[in-house]
């Protein structure tokens, strides 16, 4: 039978859904702005690795990868109403959707510790480290999204926000001491050294901050000729910074342009010393030994089919990279050669910071541990052992 | 696969930025426009097959009475009338298939070249081929106090951004006006319904994407509309009777030269009365 009028117009109508539904699904769909935060806290006397990622939140035991249970005052886990055990975990979306990309800072008053929490829409969130609790959905409001870790001192935190501002906040009631202003976002956490920040910004620019007044230190800011959204590393008197120029400068307290080293592709992590030895990957997938001196390679290697966004995780014998390709690479650390990779399953996005978690035998945690994020959320945070790279455990959310 | 597409677009889009003095939405009309005159001959070609579909409709028509009863009769008689009128059932398609690529590279060009997030600016790492243009990067990406790598709603935008999907919903339906071959009065009455269901969805669509996307794509589509009503329309008036007119053939619309369907033979049915080989049809014109 010959389909009627209305039964045409109908499939027709069906096909432009789909088509509509098809180009919908060819833009390209990333689950926030950002990549999840990665930092130990320790609950109840025993460590625990946090995880940060768009509306979620979760303490992990760092033996197991299952999230830490919430206890009472007698150490008894707590249960909810059904009888369940609760958990260390925040859900964002009880809390007008906030959004975590980055890591929080402690407080410690009246006895009580509390994390400071940088969230993405616009606020500082206060979280009761044994309770897990937000009492204050409003938080701080800072005026802007938050991307980058905050620095602090004794006496203020220092939040670096998405538009270009840097803010002073006295401790310990958050109040706003200073407002710098760089011309776009910064999305790295602000270096404080000797009473100065160093604060990078996608203007390309490095900036030197007065951390008591907020006044610009140098006259002009160093022009790095590309988008800068890692901190710099102090080490032996200088500045080492890189930026999308693929460059890592090497720059004078003063704001002099020392030395440049040149990889393949853009840098976004900060370098780690070792020894007396830069290591820095970069987005084309080599990892890169620099002698900070004459800033000149002592070795430089592609390791990955695609681009490494995290800092090298250094210890005395490997370097160990993580990929966009969902792998993680062990490099001898004397030239570089590859010891051996470890593949995610499904090969997920690895682009938060590495990890090292410490042995801890009276946890139950009998090696050093590696500890990824992937975007993926069936492989959020995986950990690894640092000597043979066995699977140790995978937390999904 | 995809990447072969987006990251050259990518690229010449930072290029162009670079061009017109870092105007980002310059740089969005010239690309569309470029992509526009390189896609033109599969456009062209799409119409041309169009309008000779059309032109057929009547004795396609009769042909559909003539074999209601027999399928197998109806295609080889269909087959044999697009022989005749040199046409490809298909070359209406072909070339929208091989632009549809095209465009989504198009669009995702755009919305990789004005990355402002972490996640953003990662993809965009691997996609500049040349690598001096790395140094433009981020993109100026606010015009006319728009920000472009953001949807147009409030509060991520001023109000006024709202007018772009409007932009866009209008200037969808005029290109689909004066892109639609006109119909001849009472042929192919399913065709018809379909165009005027196309006429109804496809702005509404267009314009929920310029309502989801960022203020860029919105650029892009209103840009490409226009330059598409420009290339199927032709001059003002002709424009405006595309757009206001009926749809229907206008008395001196001139005729033009006619098909002969030759007769259907089937060895499986000899006596099967033949259509008349003097079968003609005086086809409509625009």
């Amino acid at each position: 039978m010959k389909p009627s009028h209305p039964q045409k117009r109908l499939s027709f109508i069906l096909i432009v859904v789909v088509l509509a539904w098809l180009v919908s699904a060819c833009a390209p769909t990333r689950i926030g702005v950002s990549w999840g935060a990665l930092s130990e806290v320790e609950v109840y006397g025993q460590k625990g690795v946090l995880i940060a990622y768009n509306q979620y939140v979760s303490v992990l035991d760092p033996a197991s990868g299952v999230v830490v249970a919430l206890r009472d005052a007698e150490g008894r886990e707590r249960l909810d109403e059904n009888g369940n055990r609760r958990t260390w975990a925040i859900d964002g979306h009880s809390f007008e959707n906030a959004q975590f990309f980055a890591r929080p800072a402690l407080i410690e008053e009246n006895d009580m510790q509390t994390l400071l929490f940088p969230a993405y829409t616009d606020r500082l969130l206060k979280v009761t480290l044994d309770t897990a609790r937000i009492d204050d959905i409003k938080g701080v409001t800072i005026g802007g999204p938050l991307i980058a870790d905050m620095a602090e001192d004794e006496g203020r935190f220092y939040v670096a926000l998405k538009s270009g501002d840097v803010i002073a906040l006295e401790k310990p009631l958050l109040i706003e001491d200073w407002r710098y202003n760089t011309e776009n976002g910064i999305w790295a956490q602000p270096l404080l050294h000797e009473g100065v920040l160093y604060v990078v910004s996608i203007d390309h620019t490095l900036h030197a901050v007065d951390a008591e007044t907020g006044e610009t230190v140098w006259s002009e800011p160093v022009d790095l000729k590309g988008v800068a959204a890692a901190t710099p590393l102090f080490y032996d008197g200088n500045l080492y910074v890189g930026s999308y120029s693929n460059t890592l400068y090497k720059i004078a307290l003063s704001g002099n342009i020392l030395g440049e080293y040149v990889a393949k592709n853009w840098l976004w992590s900060t370098p780690v010393e070792y020894e007396g030895v830069l290591y820095i990957a970069d987005l084309s997938g080599y990892v890169h030994a620099i002698d900070p001196t004459s800033m000149t390679a002592i070795w430089s290697v592609k390791v990955a089919e695609k681009g490494i966004r995290p800092s090298p995780l250094v210890t005395e014998d490997v370097v160990i990279v993580a990929s966009r390709d969902g792998r993680l690479y062990w490099l001898n650390r004397t030239d570089g050669a590859l010891i051996f990779t470890r593949e995610i399953e499904g090969r997920p996005e690895i682009l938060s910071e590495l990890m090292l978690v410490e042995a801890n035998s009276e946890q139950g945690l009998i090696d050093d541990m590696v500890v990824v994020s992937t975007v993926n959320m069936s492989h959020l945070v995986v950990a690894y052992t640092l000597d043979n790279g066995r699977a140790a455990w995978v937390y999904a959310r | 696969m995809w990447d072969l597409i987006f990251n050259p677009l990518v690229t010449l889009l930072t290029w162009l930025y670079s061009i017109f003095g870092n105007n980002i939405v310059l740089a969005i009309v010239a690309l569309t426009v470029i992509i526009r005159a390189l896609t033109y001959p599969l456009t062209a070609q799409q119409q041309r097959s169009a309008k000779k579909m059309q032109e057929l409709q009547p004795e396609l028509k009769k042909i559909q009475e003539k074999y209601k009863d027999d399928r197998e009769k109806l295609g080889q008689a269909q087959m044999e009338l697009y022989r005749q009128g040199g046409v490809n059932p298909l070359g209406g398609c072909l070339p929208l298939l091989v632009q549809f690529p095209i465009l989504i590279g198009l669009y995702q060009a755009i919305y990789f070249a004005l990355a402002n997030s972490p996640f953003q600016m990662v993809d965009l790492s691997e996609r500049l081929l040349i690598p001096g243009l790395s140094s433009l990067i981020p993109l100026n990406h606010i015009w006319l106090g728009m920000d472009l790598t953001q949807p147009p709603t409030p509060p991520l935008n001023p109000v006024y951004a709202l007018a772009l999907p409007a932009l866009v919903m209008v200037t969808t339906y005029l290109q689909f006006k004066v892109s639609m071959p006109q119909q001849t009065a009472g042929v192919n009455d399913q065709a018809a319904a379909m165009n005027r269901s196309m006429g109804t969805m496809m702005p509404l669509m267009f314009g929920f994407f310029a309502l989801s996307f960022s203020v860029g794509l919105s650029v892009y589509f209103i840009v490409s509309n226009i330059l598409g009503i420009a290339q199927y329309s032709g001059p003002g008036k002709r424009l405006l009777e595309r757009v206001f007119g009926d749809g229907k053939p206008k008395k001196n619309d001139e005729p033009l030269s006619e098909i002969t369907i030759k007769p259907i033979t089937s060895p499986s049915s000899p006596n099967e009365p033949k259509p008349s080989p003097k079968a003609t049809s005086k086809k409509k014109s625009r």
